[in-house]
């Protein structure tokens, strides 16, 4: 027994070693006229969550594609291009705090994409010490509240900025639609959501009903339905519910007879049609772009799918729900490199902080995104330069297809 | 008052449901005493299978439960022969961690393969039709059908048949079994064919309902424990009551206390073990 | 078993070994990688105390979770110490968890496992519903960090993570003493046997029963103390954190290392960690393989090498003594193979 403690400690003492040695050569390499900035990417590769991860994994290795074919950025001298690395947490905090703590210590990582939510709120304070700029999606508003020279930036836009314009729009649109109430997970995002919605209610003088949580994993959402059915709203809201269950939902509102207005979050027509069929989907809202040509939808993302089977070498041609978003969540920090010229992260920073700078937002035709608009100002405060604002659309699922209804472009 | 008639149709196409998910699992965990945490996985391959003949191929929909029984029992096989034969004396933890192991084996296998996007498979029958004031979804009524179709054959098979007492013999004591110059090999054996085709059928009928994805059957699985546990491990009868209680539990829970329907279900499961520790219809 | 004198101070070698590790690994990323392995091995011993009763303890992730947040409520709420609360957040898990033995420990193996699924089903519903006290999804944070000021030391756990390390190693070292204290005494060879022939015990006049109860106690205990520094160390924790799941890779990791001693428990975790540290220098084509490799390594390692690691290298060593012919003490094959049998 002992003998087996003794060979093992052997073992591990060279493991330690070599862990130095790897840790000893991965020191900076020296200057030269060609320089490749490594792009950290922190997020689910596997488990549950893998169909964001892995989309976000292809949207920022075919954004840096790109910045990279269309010459990459030269300073002086010198020429940058960009390379992805990315690591997989399958969304657990350990695993993230562990990625998050290799890509900036040892890896020397100076830009970098977090997604798991713990992770990235425990380490904002140490990637600010390190002075490493951090473009997260984390839907938990406290990444928000960060001290004013924080280096993480929200480039995912909660809904709690687009609520506002999306029950105005609605509002507008639908002026005999009076209440509205939300059917969402009993989770982050779901909180998020409720609160959100109440206060945009309130501003756009719609009834605000009460909401109803279903727990993650349910199967059948007929108790859930018939519960927010009792309370009969004019608009039913699922927005942040995963792409699965708004099928579902919208099957089974279908089935209950509901004549109203189903509005959710990004999820595609084409999905919600292989799961709900096309009568329970009809005269739905989305958020979702629509990959189609014409219109304002960019022709930089109509390829995305393609591309990003050939990326991925899958044989199922499996491309995600929206790596079109994380692609243009991922030019936003490409195109303030370019605008700033330089890949120090704090002169980075200083571009994306300056006040009315303005970003390509690669999804729509003529779009920006910028950091500290009057809507997130009016939610975050002293703190909304941290919150990204882009230009979104609101669709209409027609003929079981997303047509955009309209653009909102931030002020 | 009209609310109740819905909750109360809401409550039995639920129950039909867990009961389909439940009765392969019993029948697993009752001759073999392990908790198997992989049927999950395989009704997500029925569901699987139903994707790629109904869906991908556009094939009649009557050709995916046989499709889906062979793929299954296959792995039901292998998984005998290689997991729980050999671990057959080695109590019930190990081979419960071991069908952990080949759970993640296949959720990921399966999310490499097909991405784990939520992949849609037609309904069976769509619309719905009008009782009084309550709603009843059509694509329910093949589960209805389907499920009890299978119970009651399997009934008739555990309760007619020589196979079948073959398999009461071994789930009442393997060893009082092989004495008797009972071929206990070729019995499990069996077992897990007749498992894996419910599993199997169970997949193809609620992936119709919902979508297929890596996932879909770990959602079910923590529900089909329950139902087993609390009918009483290896009780046919047991799965369907455990069923019905678990289904009404739910959808009156779900309706009337919110998400709060968590802890009363599994406050309900608690209660009824420590009243009868060997479930509902479960034998000391 | 007798041993050669120089081998009783391996465990102290290997004690002072980890207590200058810092010294010349001193990089937060591979400090925060052996915080992670100390808390992990303070949970696998305890997985593997319930496993000698005969159980799985499938809530265990829960009552670590329980701790930190009893760490947090303290220090937040009721103003305690950080050195005061620290032992409180395990006696409230171990308290939680003699309650629900009550019920529990009663049951056979796969109720017992369910039931443990039920619990933490129900505690992350309290988290979550709870929202009042546990802060509901959104968890609690910013966790306070302690900091000593005593004896003219002034030490800030917020800027380091160094003293992070020496409380769990600690923390971790004390657990470790206890449990081999009580697996060596009476009481761990009466939890042995419970494992394999409860029914000849029953006739002892030992009570079974408070055998088991003690067994999930202290493993909750721990649990607890290891997930108080785990929430002040991480500054957030959430309901998530603590899934049913989690508790999985603590398991794995017994199991690899041999589930048939303590000792495995650790070399098992170690060596788990390692194979993750291995993983993150793999290309990232492989990343998505990676839960398929650990599962495969879960089902051979029960299937061909049921002793784990440490039962292997007792087998090695019969093979080469029984190929050069010095096969010493009659069949003295591993204790632990015994066992397996």
């Amino acid at each position: 027994m002992k003998k087996g403690l003794c060979s093992f400690l052997i073992l591990l003492l060279a493991v330690t070693l070599l862990a130095g040695l790897v840790t000893g050569c991965s020191s900076s390499t020296t200057a030269s006229k060609e320089q490749v900035i490594t792009i950290g990417v922190d997020t689910p590769l596997t488990g549950g969550a893998a169909p964001w991860g892995l989309s976000e994994m292809h949207g920022v290795t075919l954004a840096a594609d790109d910045f990279n074919s269309a010459g990459g950025l030269t300073i002086g001298d010198t020429h940058y291009t960009l390379k992805v690395e990315a690591l997989d947490d399958a969304y657990d905090t350990a695993k993230a705090t562990n990625n998050i703590n290799q890509m900036a210590y040892t890896d020397g990582v100076k830009f970098m994409f977090t997604f798991q939510t713990e992770g990235s709120l425990a380490l904002a304070p140490t990637l600010t010490n390190m002075k490493i700029l951090n473009f997260t999606v984390v839907n938990d508003d406290r990444i928000i509240a960060q001290p004013a020279d924080a280096y993480t930036y929200r480039t995912y836009m909660g809904f709690s900025v687009q609520a506002n314009d999306y029950l105005a729009w609605m509002k507008k649109t639908y002026p005999n639609d009076k209440s509205i109430a939300v059917l969402t997970t009993n989770d982050t995002n779901g909180n998020v959501t409720e609160a959100s919605t109440k206060a945009a209610a309130a501003a756009a003088g719609l009834t605000y009903l009460a909401p109803v949580f279903y727990d993650t994993g349910t199967a059948d959402f007929s108790p859930f339905v018939t519960k927010i059915l009792n309370e009969k709203p004019d608009i039913i809201l699922t927005i942040g519910d995963p792409t699965g269950d708004v099928g579902l939902i919208a099957k089974t509102l279908n089935g209950m007879g509901f004549k109203g207005i189903h509005a959710t979050g990004i999820v595609g027509a084409a999905d919600l049609l292989k799961i709900a069929g096309q009568a329970p989907i009809e005269g739905m809202l989305t958020l979702n772009m629509p990959l189609i040509p014409g219109g304002q939808v960019s022709s930089a993302v109509l390829g995305l799918p393609a591309r990003e089977v050939a990326h991925s070498g899958s044989a199922w041609g499996t491309a995600y729900c929206c790596t079109w978003d994380f692609y243009s969540e991922a030019g936003i920090m490409f195109d303030a490199m370019k605008q700033a010229k330089s890949v120090d992260p704090t002169v980075v920073k200083a571009k994306i902080d300056q006040s009315g700078a303005k970003f390509n937002y690669a999804a729509i035709n003529n779009g920006i995104a910028t950091f500290g608009s009057p809507a997130s100002n009016a939610i975050f405060g002293a703190n909304g330069g941290h919150q990204v604002t882009n230009s979104w659309p609101i669709d209409i699922i027609k003929n079981g297809k997303d047509t955009i209804g309209t653009i909102i472009t931030p002020k | 008052m009209a609310q109740i008639f819905q909750v109360i149709v809401n409550a039995l196409s639920l129950s039909l449901i867990y009961i389909l998910f439940a009765t392969g699992l019993t029948l697993i965990m009752g001759i073999f005493d392990v908790c198997n945490f992989a049927y999950g996985e395989f009704v997500m391959v029925g569901g699987i299978a139903t994707y790629l003949i109904v869906a991908k191929s556009g094939l009649p929909y009557i050709v995916a439960p046989f499709a889906a029984m062979i793929i299954v029992s296959l792995i039901g096989i292998i998984f005998e022969k290689g997991i729980f034969y050999p671990m057959r004396n080695r109590g019930g933890l190990e081979p419960a961690l071991a069908t952990f192991g080949s759970s993640t084996i296949m959720q990921t296998a399966v999310l490499i393969l097909f991405g784990g996007m939520p992949l849609g498979v037609p309904s069976i029958m769509s619309g719905q039709f009008k009782i009084g004031s309550a709603y009843f979804p059509m694509d329910r009524l093949p589960i209805i059908i389907g499920g009890f179709l299978m119970i009651t054959l399997l009934f008739l098979f555990v309760q007619k048949t020589k196979l079948g007492l073959a398999i009461r013999a071994l789930q009442q004591d393997q060893d009082a079994a092989a004495l008797q110059g009972m071929n206990i090999a070729s019995i499990r054996v069996v077992v897990w064919v007749v498992a894996s085709c419910l599993a199997a059928v169970a997949g193809v009928l609620l992936s119709s309902i919902s979508y297929v994805s890596p996932t879909m059957g770990s959602g079910y699985l923590l529900k089909g424990f329950a139902v087993v546990i609390m009918g009483g491990l290896g009780s046919i009868p047991g799965a369907l009551v455990g069923g019905f209680v678990l289904g009404f539990v739910d959808s009156f829970g779900q309706t009337y206390l919110g998400s709060y329907s968590y802890m009363f279900a599994f406050a309900f499961i608690m209660l009824v073990l420590i009243v009868r520790p060997q479930g509902l219809m479960g034998k000391r | 078993m007798k041993l050669p004198k120089w081998q009783t101070y391996i465990p102290l070698l290997f004690i002072i070994f980890m207590f200058v590790l810092p010294l010349f690994m001193n990089s937060p990323r591979y400090l925060n990688l052996l915080n992670q392995l100390l808390l992990n091995i303070i949970l696998a011993m305890g997985v593997y105390s319930v496993w000698s009763v005969g159980f799985i303890n499938a809530a265990q992730p829960i009552f670590y979770g329980l701790g930190s947040y009893t760490v947090a409520l303290l220090m937040m709420r009721a103003h305690f110490p950080f050195w005061l609360a620290f032992p409180m957040a395990g006696v409230i898990p171990a308290v939680v968890a003699l309650l629900f033995g009550l019920i529990g420990l009663k049951m056979k193996g796969a109720y017992f496992l369910f039931l443990t699924i039920a619990l933490d089903g129900l505690i992350s519903w309290l988290f979550i519903s709870w929202k009042g006290l546990f802060g509901g999804q959104l968890g609690i944070f910013p966790v306070p960090q302690p900091r000593i000021q005593a004896f003219g030391l002034d030490i800030n756990f917020a800027t380091s993570r160094t003293p992070y390390y020496y409380l769990a190693l600690v923390t971790a070292v004390i657990t470790c003493l206890v449990y081999f204290k009580m697996f060596n005494s009476r009481l761990g060879r009466v939890w042995e046997s419970i494992g394999k022939t409860e029914d000849l015990l029953a006739n002892t006049g030992i009570s079974v029963f408070t055998q088991k109860q003690i067994a999930l106690a202290v493993s909750c205990f721990f649990a607890g103390l290891a997930g108080a520094i785990w929430a002040p160390y991480i500054t957030i924790i959430t309901p998530s954190q603590f899934g049913l799941w989690q508790g999985i890779t603590i398991v794995l990791g017994v199991l690899v290392g041999g589930i048939y001693s303590p000792l495995g428990a650790i070399i098992g975790t170690i060596f788990m960690a390692a194979l993750n540290l291995v993983f993150t220098y793999l290309p990232s084509q492989t990343v998505q393989y990676q839960p398929m490799a650990l599962g495969f390594i879960l089902v051979l390692v029960l299937l061909f090498m049921p002793t784990g690691i440490l039962g292997l290298s007792g087998r090695v060593q019969n093979r080469i003594k029984e190929l050069t012919g010095r096969k010493t003490a009659p069949p003295s094959i591993n204790k632990d193979d015994v066992k397996a049998v």
